[in-house]
């Protein structure tokens, strides 16, 4: 991390400045955004449901949540719970209705393409981030996805992706997670502003000029490397120029709470999930990003979770011993042992919620402007990519009616329309499909 | 010639041999990204994108480990590539040149990296006579610049290159300190793709003698050439057979030398991802904290030794019966010769142990966390040192083997509905025999012949599909001494490597190359250094591949 006197220093430089006492200072967005403010959220969890039983159940209102979901019951006023979902992309191509593989490509992209391992399209966080730049609601691409329990970008398989083939890494280093949204930020708190912008941007010019004469002389497949190399170049300059229009307090006491920490660690991950949301929380607030996600682990994640106590496995169906993971126990565990595993993520998302309706100083809340989507990679034991549960949370700015549960029928294509549904949440306009083509058009109309 | 069969079914698509059922469960294949996924329930299918992309790119991405090299034998600055993430894998290798697409977040990852290495970089530059960073000098500048693109580059700048430094430089020091414009220039050379992908272009079909350098380079050092390197290249004595050995021999010898060669094998082999802290502290006992680290020296070690060392041979990688131990690596061995923290040589039982194949460090990478499990290590023999592919069960399979706490059947006995369940079978008896093989090591390597209720291992079984045919085998030794001795094992090495030194899949063009270099090893009886003598000589190592 860079010098951290420094970036005290220009911290309270800046904090002097401001009327507010609150850690965080409202952005200053040059030119106001032409819609108000949506934020979207999203929420993945491994190793699926398993127990048909435990998900919500009951019709509109008076439905139940399900024991697995029990820790959400606070908040059941402000989310829609969808079942029987089915994971978007499978019928249309050449996928198998099984395996993680398939589920965890497809949950978010509706593109999951089993024979590559690769999923042909963004996903939904992405994708969204990229349509709010197009259409000039914000001035930036972002879409962090932070993660605990995920090592990289090298998991079994990814969820979420940039674009078709190119898998977005997991940052689950939480000094790494700070400097993708703070780093600049706290560069630009300098006194001359605009000489360090220029110099930024005469960096990343010659990096472009550079990037261009190399393509020039790669054969094809080459050039498309590079022209798509060259073309992030120019998106990180858009993204550098935006940052000069934020004013944010980094939560820095976040990041010192956790620093030194081993991530990879699991009796650190409680620790590190309350970073994140509040690294959420903040970048949300201060604008530095419209779209953020996190990865409770990635595809097939065994995950471990030594608070929960879970009883230990001596010998599971692939072979293993002696194992407590969330995985093995959706092998061999109980409906009552993969609850332990469920109710820990449940609590997780729902002091997510807890910490977004925090009122701020200008009365507002985030969670009245946000979308939540939390999913999961499959439903029924046996790795089926039907009876998938899904929760929409956050009050969208009323776009949604909440409180209920939606019980749809497996039908693929509900999930397609929930990714319309939400892009359309969003304030995007002219988005009427999403993921594979066989996915049909138009929101979901049963959230209408 | 077995294996020149081989070669072309690793060229073919998807098989199905003849396991139960529509199960296919083996061809020598690719797969997609590797890591995380529950033994049994692979889904490793072949990857038909990537396999039909037998091509090059002309530009390969310095690969994680490659950038914190390259960065730290540029500049003198080390640990840099903390800010990236880690990279797909395709084959379980990591510079695949068709995975290595660069995303926002990567973008914005190499810029955190380049700003953070220019800053500490800046006190350590060497600059041209009589220059100094706090004072613009163009004549200085070019100097430098001349000398810095070279290297960060990995060839000589152009004019239009040194055009766009300077320019960069001067426009910077307009509105800032001489040094922060230095500093700024090595910045964006490191954002460069010039800097952050490797040339493989050519010319007329031929590697320029600066992208023979770099392909070298980066096959033996996993990093950047080095200045003799450079200057074999300047003087077109790499574009001989001789020039090439002599720097083959220079290189290995080098301490960079142990560095690639480490790298190649730990991706090969996946001993990198053994995680020692989370076996338990059941599995651990009372060994100390560095144990994982002690376990890696013993393993670096050890593969050093072996393959660059007096018998510089894969015969001794997969067949030894020493290792390196200090205190902790001899209490994993239950050798109670060895005290304190210094490594030294220690004679194995040549009836429990055979080279880095039951070494603790691999054998925890491939036992997960703190269970043990037959059907990973089958998997690691069959995926890792024969190149075969292993399918997924089908779906809707009912993988649920009797209940662990209701009987007393040894771990064997449980998995033997594998065997009889003819759904199971075709695939598992594929790869849980030499799965059984490895029973008596528990999570961490530990030799012990009884399971904790004092049943003696059973090990016995027959190794299926081995180019020799079906082999049977009583205990470990014997079946991984089969494995050495096999050409599948010297050929799935030789395919490894070769994808290795390409950043690709093999094509058909590699085919005569494949061929020869996989006799050679096996005539050799693993001759490492003639091997890699025979690869980087060989045309094909000259060539930038076949392109689309």
């Amino acid at each position: 991390m860079a010098n951290f006197k420094l970036r005290r220093r220009h911290l309270l430089q800046s904090a002097a400045a401001s009327a507010f006492l609150w850690p965080i200072i409202r952005a200053t967005m040059a030119g106001a955004a032409p819609t108000p403010a949506k934020r979207l959220v999203v929420l993945f969890t491994p190793n699926g449901l398993n127990y048909k039983d435990a998900a919500p159940s009951g019709a509109g209102p008076d439905f139940s949540l399900g024991d697995y979901y029990a820790p959400l019951e606070k908040h059941r006023a402000d989310l829609v719970a969808l079942t029987r979902m089915h994971i978007g992309g499978v019928p249309y191509g050449k996928n198998s209705e099984y395996g993680h593989r398939s589920g965890g490509m497809g949950c978010l992209t509706c593109t999951p393409d089993e024979e590559t391992g690769k999923a042909t399209g963004p996903s939904i966080d992405q994708f969204v981030a990229r349509k709010l730049s197009e259409q000039k609601i914000v001035s930036y691409i972002r879409a962090p996805v932070f993660s605990v329990g995920a090592s990289g970008v090298s998991g079994y398989a990814h969820s979420f992706y940039e674009a078709a083939g190119v898998p977005v890494p997991l940052v689950n280093d939480p000094v790494a997670a700070f400097d993708s949204l703070f780093h600049e930020i706290i560069a630009q708190m300098g006194p001359d502003k605009a000489a360090l912008l220029a110099r930024k941007k005469s960096i990343l010019d010659a990096a472009w000029d550079d990037c261009k004469a190399y393509s020039s002389e790669l054969p094809s497949e080459g050039k498309a490397l590079l022209d798509y190399h060259c073309e992030r170049i120019r998106e990180l300059e858009k993204n550098l120029e935006s940052v000069y229009e934020i004013s944010c307090i980094p939560p820095e006491d976040a990041l010192a709470g956790v620093n030194g920490l081993d991530p990879n660690d699991p009796n650190q991950y409680n620790a590190m999930t309350d970073f994140y949301w509040r690294l959420i929380e903040v970048a949300l607030s201060c604008d530095v990003t419209r779209v953020a996600s996190f990865s409770f682990g990635d595809t097939a994640s065994r995950f471990n979770m030594p608070w929960v106590n879970p009883p230990v496995l001596d010998k599971i169906d692939t072979g293993e011993t002696n194992v407590k993971d969330h995985h093995s126990h959706t092998h061999a565990g109980t409906r009552e042992s993969v609850g332990l595993f469920m109710n820990w993520y449940a609590t997780k998302v729902s002091e997510l919620m807890d910490r977004l309706k925090t009122v701020r100083p200008d009365g507002t809340r985030l969670f009245d402007s946000t979308i939540g989507y939390w999913t999961t990679e499959y439903g029924d034991a046996g790795h089926s990519n039907a009876d998938v549960p899904m929760f929409l949370f956050g009050k969208a700015g009323g776009h949604f009616a909440t409180g209920r549960h939606v019980e749809l029928n497996n039908d693929a294509k509900h999930s397609h329309a929930l990714m319309v549904s939400i892009i359309q949440a969003m304030g995007i306009t002219g988005v009427n499909q999403f993921g594979h083509p066989g996915g049909g058009t138009g929101p979901l109309a049963e959230l209408a | 010639m077995r294996h020149v069969r081989r070669l072309w079914e690793l060229l073919a698509l998807p098989l199905a041999i003849g396991c139960a059922g529509a199960i296919g469960c083996t061809g020598h294949l690719g797969e997609g990204p590797s890591g995380g996924d529950p033994p049994g329930h692979s889904d490793h299918r072949p990857d038909p994108t990537i396999m039909a992309h037998h091509t090059a790119l002309g530009a390969r991405r310095l690969t994680r480990l490659e950038y914190g090299n390259t960065v730290h034998d540029l500049l003198g600055v080390a640990g840099a590539e903390a800010k990236l993430s880690e990279g797909n894998t395709v084959d379980f290798l990591t510079n695949n040149a068709h995975v290595q697409k660069v995303g926002l977040s990567d973008l914005e990852a190499f810029g955190r990296a380049a700003e953070d290495t220019s800053t500490k970089a800046l006190p350590l530059l060497v600059l041209p006579d009589g220059c100094s960073a706090d004072v613009a000098n163009d004549a200085c500048l070019k100097t430098f610049l001349q000398g810095f693109l070279l290297h960060a580059f990995r060839r000589p700048p152009t004019d239009t290159e040194l055009a766009r430094y300077q320019k960069l430089y001067t426009t910077i020091v307009a509105n800032h300190e001489p040094r922060e414009a230095l500093r700024s220039v090595i910045e964006s050379a490191l954002m460069a793709p010039s800097f952050l992908y490797r040339s493989e272009i050519g010319a007329l079909g031929t590697l320029t003698s600066y992208e023979v350098a770099t392909r070298l380079s980066y096959l033996l050092w996993s990093s950047m050439p080095d200045d003799t390197l450079f200057k074999a290249a300047a003087q077109g004595s790499l574009s001989t057979s001789d020039g090439l050995r002599e720097e083959i021999a220079r290189m290995l010898l080098d301490p960079k030398g142990a560095r690639g060669i480490v790298r190649f094998t730990s991706e090969w082999l996946g001993f990198d991802q053994a995680q020692l802290a989370k076996k338990g502290a059941d599995v651990l006992g009372d060994l100390p904290p560095t144990l994982q680290s002690d376990l890696e020296e013993e393993t670096h070690r050890f593969v050093v030794d072996a393959l660059l060392g007096p018998s510089h041979s894969l015969k001794t990688l997969l067949t030894a019966t020493y290792t390196f131990a200090n205190e902790t690596v001899a209490r994993v061995y239950h050798l109670d010769n060895v005290v304190g923290p210094e490594f030294q040589r220690v004679d194995l039982d040549p009836k429990q142990r055979r080279g880095i194949l039951t070494q603790p460090l691999l054998v925890a990478a491939h036992s997960k966390e703190s269970g043990y499990s037959a059907v990973q290590m089958g998997r690691f023999v069959r995926e890792r040192l024969l190149c075969q592919q292993v399918a997924p069960p089908p779906p809707g399979i009912d993988t649920t083997l009797p209940a662990a706490n209701t009987d007393a059947l040894p771990y064997r006995k449980r998995l033997e509905k594998h065997a009889s369940d003819t759904a199971c079978v075709g695939c598992h008896e594929f790869l849980d025999p030499p799965g059984f093989a490895y029973l008596p090591f528990d999570p961490i390597g530990r030799y012990r012949p009884e399971d904790p209720a004092g049943n003696a291992f059973d090990t016995t079984g027959t190794l299926t599909r081995l180019d020799q045919g079906s082999v049977p085998f009583t205990e470990v030794t014997s079946m991984l001494d089969a494995i050495a001795a096999s050409d599948d094992a010297h050929a799935c090495f030789t395919r490894r490597y070769v994808e290795h030194a390409f950043g690709r899949t093999l094509a058909e063009e590699d085919v005569e190359l494949y061929h020869a270099l996989v006799d050679g090893l096996v005539a050799s009886e693993g001759d490492f250094l003639a091997f890699v003598t025979a690869l980087v000589v060989s045309p094909e190592f000259g060539r930038p591949g076949p392109v689309q």
